[in-house]
């Protein structure tokens, strides 16, 4: 057995570097998307909100709507600041995704610890024509990676060489 | 060899109707009390009742005979088919290359009826829904055996499919199982002893106030006029009871780990085998768990003063898991481990295994900051309110500061990450050290983090996913964080090793 094992040297500095990748960012109406999403997400409490500051005016409405207004403009300008952020980078052995403005993120998935991969796509995302790669590991949804607002054919394409590479492995 | 044949459609064996009856009773004991609570007042209830019981008993005996009746498995090349069902059919199909472990347990009912139920655990499939509930143990064993010798040769078969050049898999030489602990009476009363008795304590204060609350309507009705003498008593004897209260809640929460440790781990036995972790525990329900080595993909020990100081430590095995985060009932815990053992476990687990030396470390200023900031968030209304009533002497809540932040501060100086070319060591816990030994390999996706506070100070947290969950250590250095990254994304995409 030992005559087999190699047991290379590694300088581990010139190891490729996960945060110096060319990041690709998402098509520019995918923040359109994010807008329409996050405005329809809002709808429901600001409705509600209004709906019982009406019925019961009081001192407090004031402080809570004022609260709830920080909050709907910081997740509109969230959106544009977190767009930057939003990219993905595809290596020879794996995807990398990051995403996040307040909370920053970098997750890598390699290909050969892919068990299955699938694109979907939601009624609001077949209006934009974007898609979703999902990309499942084993052990639950927990590390499973999705990354939404893709190009139709851009998806189609990486799941299609991401399949192939993570057939190999399997 | 035996008068069965499992590739052909099984019945289980017909006392099992028994097994079903009590299960469909246990289904309905909600539904009963329920009814009682409801009806009780009535006079009348206790007649119509009483009539209702004979036709209720007969359908619940239907069914679980017809439960009985319309399952059935079988083994048919290299699946096993299980058909259940009696209002909606069911058909199950178990590709047995899919099967991460098969478990045997007996709860007390079933020991008097001399019969076992067989678990099937497989990835994706949804809790324990694969089980096969009343069998014979001879039986139950056959077909684990027959399982689990498909399994093998499924895997092997598909192994020199796929590469032929690759030499076959030298055959292990059967190395006798090894005994990694076999707990004796005194062993177990120190484990149950150890425990941590807080926890135990507050899980079952919870448990009763959970179930309390469930049933407090019904409760309500009966002892409502009780509770005002009872609330006025309470009031005028509040500092005693306090203590009377904490003194039995200690006592309490001691018995109860002590019993609990006791019907878990009565017996305990785990041996070690050339491919497998085998344990046996339990009195009144006696648990036969196996986990393919192959399937594990990381150990945790964990430990606490008292144990440590008899001499034990606890490990926490996890196996690549179905469904979501690891449950407690997916790892598979072996509570009182020497620490020779210990060793013994990690290198037959892990074949090859020496702790590795180089490492980061956390940056301690940071846990005991968060901590602080967080400890602020109820100190410091806490002193608003104090205050209020009693005056300046509120401000010596601010003491409470000091010990929060020590202890943070020293266990966030114990956190490191370890590694090497083959294992990542994550280790932290100053009063309760936690070690986890993860092989490189068995990695499957790694992720940095980081928050606007924690950027300005260059510091991040990683978390590691495998198969059996995931694991976070936090505060490292980012130039340090991002070299570990690069290089454990190194290790996993040259590896050639199965981590499934």
């Amino acid at each position: 057995m030992e005559s087999v094992w190699q047991n290379m040297e590694v300088a581990v500095a010139d190891l490729p570097k996960v945060e110096d990748v060319h990041f690709q960012r998402h098509p520019v109406r995918y923040q359109s998307y994010r807008y329409l999403l996050t405005f329809i997400w809002w709808v429901l409490p600001v409705g509600a909100f209004v709906v019982f500051s009406v019925l019961f005016t009081d001192w407090w409405a004031i402080y809570a709507g004022i609260l709830l207004g920080i909050l709907v403009v910081l997740s509109f300008v969230g959106i544009g600041i977190g767009y930057r952020k939003r990219s993905y980078a595809l290596r020879q052995n794996d995807l990398t995704y990051r995403k996040g403005w307040l909370f920053y993120s970098i997750t890598t998935v390699p290909f050969n610890r892919i068990q299955h991969t699938e694109v979907s796509q939601g009624p609001l995302e077949r209006k934009y024509e974007l898609c979703t790669l999902n990309l499942y590991t084993a052990g639950g949804s927990t590390s499973d990676l999705s990354i939404p607002g893709l190009e139709q054919d851009e998806a189609q394409q990486l799941r299609d060489y991401i399949a192939k590479k993570a057939a190999v492995h399997v | 060899m035996s008068e069965w044949n499992l590739t052909t459609p099984q019945r289980q064996n017909p006392v099992g109707v028994i097994v079903y009856i009590l299960r469909n009773l246990r289904g309905m004991v909600a539904l009963f009390i329920a009814i009682l609570s409801i009806g009780a007042a009535n006079p009348k209830f206790w007649f119509y009742g009483g009539l209702a019981i004979v036709p209720i008993g007969v359908l619940i005996t239907l069914m679980a005979y017809m439960q009985y009746r319309n399952f059935t498995f079988q083994v048919t090349g290299n699946e096993l088919i299980i058909r259940k069902g009696v209002i909606f059919k069911n058909r199950v199909v178990i590709a047995v290359d899919r099967i991460q472990s098969i478990q045997i347990t007996d709860n007390i009912v079933q020991r008097v009826l001399g019969l076992v139920s067989l678990k099937v655990d497989t990835a994706g499939s949804k809790g324990n829904e694969l089980e096969i509930p009343a069998l014979e143990r001879d039986k139950a064993n056959l077909l684990k055996d027959l399982l689990y010798e498909k399994k093998e040769k499924a895997i092997s078969e598909a192994i020199s499919e796929t590469d032929e050049e690759k030499q076959p898999i030298p055959e292990t030489e059967e190395v006798p199982p090894r005994v990694l602990v076999h707990l004796g009476i005194v062993d177990l009363l120190k484990v149950g002893l150890t425990e941590n008795h807080l926890k135990t304590g507050l899980l079952a204060l919870a448990f009763v106030f959970g179930t309390f609350s469930q049933y407090q309507d019904y409760i309500d009705r009966y002892f409502s006029e009780y509770y005002d003498e009872y609330a006025l008593e309470i009031a005028n004897a509040s500092i005693t009871l306090m203590l009377i209260f904490l003194f039995l809640f200690s006592l309490f929460s001691i018995l109860l780990s002590l019993g609990r440790t006791i019907l878990r781990f009565y017996d305990l036995k785990a041996t070690l085998q050339y491919n497998a972790v085998e344990i046996n525990t339990g009195l009144l329900k006696r648990n036969q768990d196996r986990i393919p080595i192959r399937k594990i993909q990381f150990i945790e020990w964990v430990s606490n003063p008292l144990r440590r100081a008899v001499g034990f430590e606890s490990a926490k095995i996890k196996p690549s898991n179905s469904v979501g985060e690891v449950t407690n009932k997916q790892s598979i815990e072996i509570p009182a481990l020497k620490f020779e053992a210990s060793g013994l476990l990690a290198e037959g687990v892990f074949p090859g295994y020496s702790a590795p030396s180089f490492g980061f470390q956390a940056n301690a200023a940071a846990y005991a900051r968060i901590n602080g900031i967080a400890a602020g968030f109820f100190i410091l209304p806490a002193i608003a309110v104090l205050y209020f009533y009693f005056g300046n002497i509120a401000f010596l809540l601010f003491l409470a500061f000091f010990p929060i932040v020590f202890f943070s501060y020293q266990s966030g100086k114990r956190v490191r990450v370890l590694f090497d070319n083959k294992f990542l060591v994550l280790r932290r816990g100053w009063v309760f050290p936690v070690r986890i030994v993860m092989p490189c390999h068995k990695l499957q996706v790694i992720s940095f983090q980081q928050n606007i506070f924690l950027k300005r100070r260059s510091l991040c947290h990683l978390t590691f996913f495998t198969a059996a969950g995931s694991r976070s250590v936090r505060y490292l250095k980012e130039k340090e964080a991002f070299e570990l990254y690069n290089y454990l994304m190194y290790v996993v995409e040259t590896s050639e090793e199965p981590w499934m």
